[in-house]
């Protein structure tokens, strides 16, 4: 327990010589640049329990470091002790493990440090933080841990405790946070309480109260304490000893009372002259030079501070300033200056009831009335030419935004905010523009005020000018110099950046940003808050300096009371949004009237230790200024309220001359004690003095160093280790396919498996083992019985009969017969939607002669119509079914029955089909397969891979690439046939504005073309060899082809020679295709090999409809054209040839060609028939050449080994009659 | 709350009606005619003739999209043009893959992201660190599909443990589906992981120089606490608005992982569509993938609120 410790420290001494806590010759170095920069050198101390030890010293002097070392939390792995000791009840830190330390920290010894909103962690909630702390370093229980929670928290004087358990750090005010913070350092009684800058963040009133807190828990528990402060009261009123560090080092320790009266070292001389003090007014704050130097620049270097000093007269041509120039300051009255307080000067700048009220928490929905922070609320104020006005105030007193009300950065809610008797309150923003440059302001944070990304010079200060259009290029840099100049930054610095400057020149930066256009109102707001307090000085200085050269009006919004000492000429003391008391400095520091003003001064400590300790400290916080009091707003925290302050809201009212005081009791209240002045101790009068003296030699031993913090690094931690876990898991199932079927991949999911509508491919495929046709054909292309087993056409080709195999069954075991063959044709033929109506538009009537025998009567006679049934047109479906199905209204697609070899099982869109065997197929002993799977899987590699990796068992159209890779697996076979189809070129002939192209025009022109084209090269290139060259709308290998018509010989010269009979040297030809990814490859070919008869190919890829729309609507000169090929030749050259033929794009017209093809379609015989196409090839292909035919595509598939008896069709289908698995 | 969820939802329907409006506006500007692409290569004037008829692309564009509007009003998304199924229909099949993939996508992300994330984070600059900027970098420019291509014969063929592709229904086969679904899954995830595990690290950073994980260091908790229990929790807060919002883009579809792959998800019905011009279909996912993201947001500011009580109040 600590108070034991207390009890046990004077023993220890006795026994050893122990203190609590021996710091010895610690020294620490930083890793960087791969040297070690020394940033302690040699720091020793020594603290007791009971007592408090003070380490003061600016940013970067170390005293954080050292704190940190003792705790053993330096930052790793940057910093490293280098030597020294640190004891704490005898045992050195420094040689325990990680681990050992961490039991100390904690428990033994605790810190705690500046409040921020994140110095708690956001998401967990005071009770648990508490309860976690407690039970790290102790074996209780959650209950006990809770108890202890709660008790600590009443310990140190939480309002509310037990409901703060459950709260999280957001609802607490700062104080309480700190509270809290304090609470979980304590809550195991360390011995030892490191605290860094504890108070710093807070407001005075409630810095006084934790300071309190601090100072009674130490009593209580004997507890130690290391107090962190940049803060010199803070020091004063707090601690029994004192060590002042600067650039790593100590370089002076004394007890409290010698240091204050009779320091030694310049720095700590420096250190005091500089502060801006409450009891008493100096003339000009004593400034150090320079800034604290970071540890590379003088690494090895004798440490001194090598900057020139800053705090220089300003240039006694202060009125030639070039901004000045264009706004001369105006005269001021005589006898206004600064002893004058401006008081009398004009006003420049007047509030009257100036309000401004944020909504906050307002709902969005359902017209929910937000509720208003009132940041200033009715407020009267005015600025005097060349005064400076302090508005002074905690935080949420309404300060900030004050000061941005007065520069119309914001638009107040009501009142009047005149300048020069404008009101600028209504004043459209386009009007208030020119006046801007009259007011200008100062922020706190230089870090965040200035914009990263411009350098000072270009941008920052030239900027002002600019906006404000105030002189041209050369008077702008000229004017930037003289700011610089003016605020006292070497020129040179101009083309630095932001970050190229230290937090103080970075401000003097801000202020001659501020000063660029000759303002006459400036607004600092808390202007040195953030910088260390010798820096302040110089900021203050000069801020003094320039309100009294340029006669500026300066108001200077700050919660620091010394400053506003220091600075001020008037001073408007705010509470809550409003303005409690109004009054000249001196006035107001000699005999504060309004309690708050009381209160206030009396809450900020003093550097003076003789003056410390007894005082009032103004209890409780600052209200929600949006619920703020009724009345009187101070009457929560007053003590000298009564109960009409409840009531009645006191008005400004003067109580002196010129001393405005907003309070009921203002008058009765008794005189306040007259603030003591403190004289200046005669020894550091004296030492100041020298310290003038010394400043450009400063003594040897100022070592400094400056510490660039990184992030820390953490110890071993087991997050690492988790990552594809669920792989290896997944590995652990084993792939299984069905044995009893294959699974084939197709190239996309099938559209609806009802002949009546289906087009697709891939639905073909499916039907061939779902549906079985009237008849089939063979390899070589024969016709060959399916259902029927016999046909007939009558001699005039006007009547075709069918007999039908007998017992054969639809999958509902339903009879196929007569029957149901006129029902699936009269429905291809007659019914709305279908897509057979065309293919068989011939036939005029289907009857049944028998219950097998059918016949099928025609208008006309049509050669292809056997073709046409081989495929969907003469597939057979269930009328029972169908019937059925409509009867549901229910699609038959989604349930298809036919006579095939198997029966639909399962459809699931997008994945899969899956067949089943029939068991009463009529060609049963053919069927070896009990299932078949399909699965669309539209990338040519991936269904390659299914296939290699045994998922696939067969899979169509592979990718000509792929060749090498099926070729070289043994698992698998290749099977290859010539197909149907063919690609080529389809040139606009004739159709629209786009056939006035050379190519559409001249025949000669795509005779060259199609001389120049390499077929090989391009088969060869973009194909690798897979399809067969070909010149005509069927294969070389099919029984249609016309042998006297061989694929022409490539002929560069004679196809040149055409293109110049035509007229032409160039020709341009635009290619138009469809961006898949074979098209392109062979559109380059084509664009390549014609270049050199002089065509110009311009290829314009687009995506497939796109183009199929171009195509329809003769967008086009040329387009490569693929056709999937029909068994007949007709389906081949029909629709694409003849006169308006559906297909022919291009519009091709011929009556030569019309009258052979239309012979062609109606005769019977097939030898007369071939003759015919022979000689209609002779003209279109031969001659005129509408389509330039390039070659056929082979149909590629590719299976595993153990697939047995697939028989490759012309047609590309996948028949499985005969496919079995070994 | 509650009421701030119900405006969120009530916020949605003009958000999604407008998303409809647009993806109706926007297709009329792709050329081809649907009836076209969907009657075959035959292109049969009948056939085009009906198919026009039938799916009303005869009629003017306003009338065609209030036709459209008053189906939706009914809760009818129309049919495919393609299959002439209900396209609601489609989306409720294709909708359970789709979650599952992008479930399983996160799972994997958040699996590989996060801890990497926090173990580069907590190593600043150690092996793991300086390795994880150059695998996060190449998953982001790893295209998924292309993953996917090299993973397939590697996993499928090469070793032989995972079936290469295909999809099958988690309610039929629990096993299969894991494995058919999770190196897809691995694929997006990893693209996902990669940049939520650099989210991470960034978040982590910045939570470990926070005052309030050095208050916790100072009260001597373990490492593995501090970096648990302080900083992981306020660092997912940016993480979850990645997680959300990556999981409304994989719930619209990964449409080239589920091509490669053959998952019957949003992406392949979606890109399938737009090729043969099934513009009710676009339409329909199109919807539903704004509603996910209307969803995924209003999720992403739910989890916020559970993981900050700064918001709670």
């Amino acid at each position: 327990m600590a108070s034991s410790a207390a009890r046990l420290a004077p023993q220890l001494r006795e026994n050893g010589g122990l203190h609590l806590l021996e710091v010895e010759n610690l020294s620490v170095a930083f890793s960087g640049d791969g040297r070690l920069l020394p940033v302690l050198d040699g720091v020793s101390l020594e603290l007791d329990a009971g007592r408090t030890l003070g380490l003061v010293g600016e940013s970067g002097c170390g005293k954080s470091l050292t704190a940190l070392a003792v705790i053993g939390l330096l930052p790793r792995p940057q910093a490293r002790v280098t030597a020294g000791a640190v004891r704490l009840e005898g045992r050195d830190l420094l040689r325990l493990s990680d681990r050992a330390l961490r039991t100390f920290r904690g428990s033994r010894m605790a810190m705690i440090f500046q409040e921020s909103m994140n110095s708690l962690n956001p998401v967990l909630s005071i009770g648990a933080r508490l309860v976690e702390v407690i039970r790290r370093h102790r074996r209780v229980g959650l209950k006990e841990a809770r108890e202890r929670a709660l008790e600590i928290l009443a310990r140190v004087r939480a309002s509310e405790p037990a409901r703060r358990l459950s709260q999280h750090p957001h609802e607490l005010s700062g104080g309480l946070r700190q509270r809290v913070m304090i609470a979980m350092a304590l809550v195991n009684h360390p011995a030892l309480l490191i605290a860094d800058e504890p108070t710093t963040a807070l407001d005075v009133t409630i810095q006084a109260q934790i300071l309190e807190l601090v100072r009674t828990l130490q009593v209580e528990t004997g507890t130690a304490v290391l107090l962190i402060t940049h803060d010199l009261g803070v020091v004063a009123e707090t601690a029994q000893e004192v060590a002042v560090m600067y650039a790593g080092r100590i370089v002076e320790r004394a007890p409290v009372d010698a240091l204050f009266a009779d320091p030694q070292h310049p720095y700590t001389i420096g250190l005091l002259g500089s502060i801006p003090r409450l009891d008493r007014r100096v003339g000009r704050l004593a400034v150090i030079p320079g800034a604290v130097p970071s540890p590379t620049a003088r690494l090895g270097l004798p440490l001194r501070r090598p900057l020139p000093a800053r705090d220089r007269p300003l240039p006694s041509q202060a009125a030639d300033l070039a901004p000045a120039r264009r706004r001369p300051p105006r005269r001021l009255p005589s006898g206004a200056d600064r002893g004058a307080g401006g008081g009398m000067n004009p006003v420049l700048l007047e509030a009257r009831g100036l309000r401004r009220h944020y909504p906050i928490g307002r709902g969005l929905w359902l017209g929910r009335r937000g509720r208003l922070l009132r940041a200033v609320d009715g407020l009267d104020l005015e600025v005097r030419l060349g005064e400076t006005l302090a508005v002074v105030g905690e935080s949420g007193c309404g300060k900030s935004t004050l000061a941005r009300l007065l520069l119309r950065l914001e638009r107040p809610d009501a009142g009047t905010l005149r300048l020069d008797g404008i009101d600028l309150a209504s004043l459209p923003e386009r009007r208030l523009r020119p006046l801007r440059r009259r007011l200008q302001i100062v922020f706190q944070d230089p870090y965040a005020s200035l914009n990263p990304r411009l350098p000072v010079v270009a941008a920052l200060l030239a900027e002002p000018l600019l906006v404000h259009d105030l002189g041209g290029a050369t008077e702008r840099r000229a004017g930037v110099a003289e700011l610089m100049d003016l605020v006292g930054l070497r020129p040179a610095l101009s083309g630095r950046f932001p970050h190229e400057f230290w937090g103080g020149q970075r401000q003097l930066v801000a202020i001659a940003r501020a000063l660029a256009t000759g303002p006459e109102l400036l607004v600092a707001d808390e202007p040195v808050s953030a910088l260390d307090v010798s820096v302040q000085a110089q900021v203050l200085n000069l801020l003094a300096d320039l309100r009294a050269r340029l006669g500026l009006a300066l108001v200077l919004v700050t919660h620091d009371l010394a400053v506003v000492r220091y600075m001020a000429d008037r001073v408007a003391v705010t509470y809550l949004g409003k303005i409690v008391e109004r009054a000249p400095a001196e006035a107001l520091f000699s005999a504060p009237r309004h309690p708050y003003t009381r209160a206030l001064l009396a809450a900020v400590p003093r550097p003076d230790p003789a003056r410390a300790g007894s005082r009032r400290i103004l209890e409780g916080e600052l209200p929600s200024p949006v619920d703020p009091p009724s009345g009187c707003r101070f009457r929560t925290r007053c003590p000298f309220a009564l109960v009409d302050c409840s009531r009645l809201e006191p008005a400004v009212e003067e109580a002196a001359p010129r001393h405005d005081v907003a309070c009921l009791r203002a008058a009765e209240l008794p005189a306040p004690e007259p603030l003591p002045v403190a004289p200046l101790p005669a020894a550091l009068a004296r030492r100041l003095a020298l310290l003038e003296a010394v400043r450009d030699n400063p003594p040897a031993e100022c070592r400094s160093a400056n510490v660039a913090r990184e992030g820390p690094r953490m110890r071993k931690t087991r997050l690492g280790r988790t990552t594809a876990l669920l792989l290896t898991a997944s590995t652990l199932f084993a792939a299984g396919a069905g044995a009893a079927g294959i699974r084939i991949g197709i190239q996309e999911d099938p559209d609806k498996l009802d002949p009546k509508v289906a087009r697709t491919f891939v639905g073909r495929i499916v039907f061939a083992s779902l549906c079985d046709k009237l008849v089939d054909i063979t390899p070589g292309l024969d016709y060959v019985p399916q259902l029927a087993t016999s046909w007939s056409l009558a001699d005039d080709g006007r009547t075709l009969t069918f007999e039908l195999w007998p017992n054969v069954r639809f999958h509902d075991g339903t009879p196929m017969d007569a029957a149901a063959v006129v029902t699936s044709l009269e429905r291809h033929r007659t019914m709305k939607g279908s897509n057979r109506a065309s293919e068989i538009r011939p036939v005029r009537k289907v009857v049944a002669t028998g219950p097998l025998g059918v016949r099928l009567e025609l208008d006309r006679p049509f050669a292809p119509l056997l073709a046409q049934l081989s495929d969907r047109a003469g597939m057979i479906l269930s009328p029972t079914a169908l019937a059925k199905a409509e009867a549901e209204g229910e699609d038959f697609a989604l349930q298809p029955v036919f006579a095939g070899p198997f029966r639909s099982e399962e459809r699931v869109a997008e994945d899969r089909i899956v067949l089943e065997r029939f068991a009463h197929y009529s060609d049963e002993e053919r069927i070896a397969l009990d299932r078949i799977t399909f699965l669309p899987i539209p990338d040519q590699s991936v269904r390659l891979a299914n296939l290699r990796s045994g998922d696939l068992d067969l899979v169509e159209r592979l990718a000509p690439q792929d060749l090498d890779q099926v070729r070289s697996d043994p698992r698998l076979s290749l099977v290859t046939i010539g197909s149907l189809g063919y690609r080529g070129i389809t040139s606009n002939l004739g159709n629209g504005p786009c056939a006035r192209s050379p190519i559409g025009q001249k025949r000669w022109l795509r005779e060259a073309f199609a001389l120049v084209l390499d077929r090989r090269v391009s088969n060869d290139v973009a194909f690798r060899r897979a399809h067969l060259v070909g010149n005509q709308p069927v294969s070389p290998e099919n029984p249609w082809y016309h042998v006297g018509l061989p694929i022409p010989v490539r002929d560069v010269e004679r196809a040149r020679a055409l293109v110049r009979t035509a007229g032409f040297e160039r020709v341009p030809v635009e290619l138009v295709i469809p961006n898949n990814p074979e098209t392109p490859r062979v559109g380059e070919i084509v664009q390549a090999t014609t270049g050199e008869a002089g065509f110009d190919v311009e290829l314009l890829a687009i995506e497939f409809a796109a183009a199929l729309d171009r195509q329809t609507k003769s967008d086009f000169e040329a387009f490569p054209i693929g056709w999937s090929g029909r068994t007949d030749p007709e389906g081949n050259i029909h629709v694409f040839t003849e006169s308006r033929g559906v297909l022919d794009d291009g519009e091709y017209s011929d009556p030569e060609v019309d009258r052979l093809l239309e012979e062609a379609r109606i005769a019977s015989d097939p030898a007369a028939r071939k003759a015919l196409y022979a000689e209609a090839f002779e003209i279109f292909v031969g001659r005129d050449r509408p389509r330039i035919y390039l070659y056929q595509q082979r149909w590629l598939w590719a299976h595993r080994q153990e697939v047995e008896g697939f028989v490759p069709h012309p047609d590309g289908l996948i028949r499985p009659q005969g496919v079995g698995k070994g | 709350m509650l009421e701030a969820i119900a405006g969120r939802l009530l916020i949605a329907v003009p958000t999604v009606l407008l998303v409809s409006v647009i993806v109706f506006a926007l297709q009329l500007l792709l050329p081809a005619d649907p009836a076209l692409a969907l009657a075959g290569e035959e292109r049969d004037p009948v056939a085009i003739a009906q198919i026009r008829a039938l799916h009303h692309l005869d009629r003017p564009i306003p009338v065609r999209h209030l036709l459209r509007l008053a189906g939706l009003v009914r809760g009818d998304l129309g049919t495919s043009l393609e299959t002439g199924l209900p396209v609601a229909e489609l989306i409720a099949s294709e909708l359970p893959v789709t979650i599952e993939l992008a479930l399983l996508a996160m799972l994997v992300a958040l699996a590989i992201g996060i801890p990497a994330g926090v173990a580069a984070a907590v190593r600043k600059g150690g092996t793991i660190d300086a390795a994880a900027n150059p695998v996060a970098l190449a998953g982001i420019s790893i295209p998924n599909f292309w993953l996917g291509i090299v993973l397939i014969p590697l996993v499928s063929v090469r070793w032989n443990l995972l079936p290469a592709s295909g999809y099958t229904s988690p309610f039929e086969a629990p096993v299969r589906i894991l494995q058919t679904t999770i190196v897809p899954a691995f694929v997006l995830g990893t693209g996902i992981a990669a940049v939520m595990m650099r989210h991470t690290r960034n978040a982590m950073l910045t939570v470990l120089r926070q005052d309030y994980v050095r208050t916790a260091r100072a009260m001597g908790p373990t490492e593995r606490r501090v970096v648990g229990r302080h900083a992981l929790r306020n660092a997912l807060l940016p993480v979850v608005t990645l997680g959300t919002l990556e999981l409304g883009t994989l719930l619209s579809g990964a449409v080239l992982t589920e091509q490669v792959f053959t998952i019957p998800g949003f992406g392949e019905l979606v890109v399938d569509a737009v090729f043969t011009r099934d513009y009710p279909v676009v339409q329909g996912v199109v919807l539903c993938a704004g509603l996910g993201f209307v969803l995924m947001s209003l999720l992403a500011d739910l989890l916020y609120v559970v993981l900050n009580p700064r918001l709670r109040t």
